[in-house]
């Protein structure tokens, strides 16, 4: 199947035990961190996500880190709703000055990047 | 669009003419809720993101194949300690040190010749992360988790590993309360090896179960 044989290069992955992009191991380590804490045991946390991973499935599939650990947020966001944890009106307004923020550092490295024609400027940013 | 060609800002791309500018993707929504999530439950003093950050550290940087490796090795060298692994994988990991809270049962099975085990889970991504580490990318993906359990056999000579017919394959499925490892064949020519020599042959793959330890051509010394 070809979906399988695109997964296959990473079998022969020296190492398995480093994350594809940060937020995964954030989201990973959270989830770890507060079933240490009690908030939730990893039992309770793994139905979820098999929920989660079983909806997905009802009409994708998952063929890449992405789209595993999407599953992962997912679970972990529907767990904490269910258990009373996430104020949805703080994660939303949160999440709103998060984009902000990184928009405004996108623009800021790309203004600091280049000079007035748009060229990569190469030089330091000051001389002491 | 007026097709006045003023819609294009300012600052102009110039695609195409040597001028190779990527902007950084803009952050994926996952990203932007495990922060948000994190952040609050760190200012409610609910979690501490320091310890998060100590758990992405383990795992990242401690915990991992090696560990699993050295746990086969100890097992093909001392029969005593091989015969309290099959009986109780935990135990016999926590004589090792190794242990946490993940893993509530870890059932070790035993490949030989007429049998080779493989492990899948076919509702999600239970793994025995404790002497494992992190699960890799295609032992999540949809076509392992349900083809090994249709056509093992198939799959398993689609990742490399052809058995004969004559051998049979166990499928075993880990849920969050039993989790598997197998237990690979120690090689023919490997007599000369120590402990430490033979964990370095032992791989991820041969213990999830899609591989075989490979004879190292200078094995025999």
């Amino acid at each position: 199947m070809s979906d399988f044989r695109a997964l296959l290069p990473t079998v022969d992955a020296a190492s398995g035990s480093s994350f594809a992009e940060p937020w995964m191991a954030r989201a990973f380590a959270l989830t770890l961190a507060l079933s240490e804490r009690g908030l939730f045991n990893l039992k309770d946390f793994q139905a979820a996500l098999i929920e989660a991973v079983g909806r997905h499935e009802k009409a994708g599939c998952i063929a890449d880190e992405t789209d595993y650990y999407t599953r992962w947020v997912e679970a972990l966001s529907a767990l904490l709703r269910a258990r009373g944890l996430l104020d949805e009106a703080g994660v939303a307004e949160l999440e709103a000055r998060i984009l902000v923020e990184a928009a405004a550092r996108r623009e800021h490295q790309h203004l600091a990047a280049r000079d007035e024609e748009g060229r990569l400027r190469i030089a330091p940013v000051a001389v002491a | 669009m007026s097709g006045s060609g003023h819609d294009h800002h300012g600052h102009d791309h110039g695609h195409g003419l040597g001028h190779d500018h990527h902007e950084p993707p803009a952050k994926p929504w996952q990203a932007v809720r495990t922060e948000a999530v994190e952040s609050l439950l760190h200012e409610l003093g609910i979690v501490d993101s320091r310890r998060v950050d100590e758990i992405v550290a383990h795992y990242e940087e401690k915990i991992g194949p090696k560990t699993g490796a050295a746990v086969v090795a100890k097992a093909w060298t001392d029969p005593a300690f091989k015969a309290r692994l099959l009986a109780d994988g935990l135990a016999a990991c926590a004589e090792l040190g190794i242990g946490g809270p993940e893993t509530e049962y870890l059932h070790v099975v035993e490949n030989g010749p007429s049998v080779h085990n493989v492990v899948v889970c076919t509702l999600c991504s239970c793994y025995p992360w404790t002497v494992l580490g992190l699960p890799p990318a295609w032992y999540k993906s949809s076509a392992y988790r349900s083809r090994l359990v249709r056509e093992p056999r198939a799959l398993l000579a689609e990742m490399g590993l052809e058995l004969p017919p004559e051998v049979e394959i166990r499928v075993w499925d880990s849920v969050s309360e039993i989790r598997y490892l197998v237990l690979p064949e120690r090689p023919a020519g490997t007599e000369g090896l120590d402990e430490a020599e033979l964990a370095a042959l032992v791989t991820r793959d041969a213990m999830i179960g899609v591989a075989r330890v490979a004879v190292p051509s200078e094995a025999g010394r």
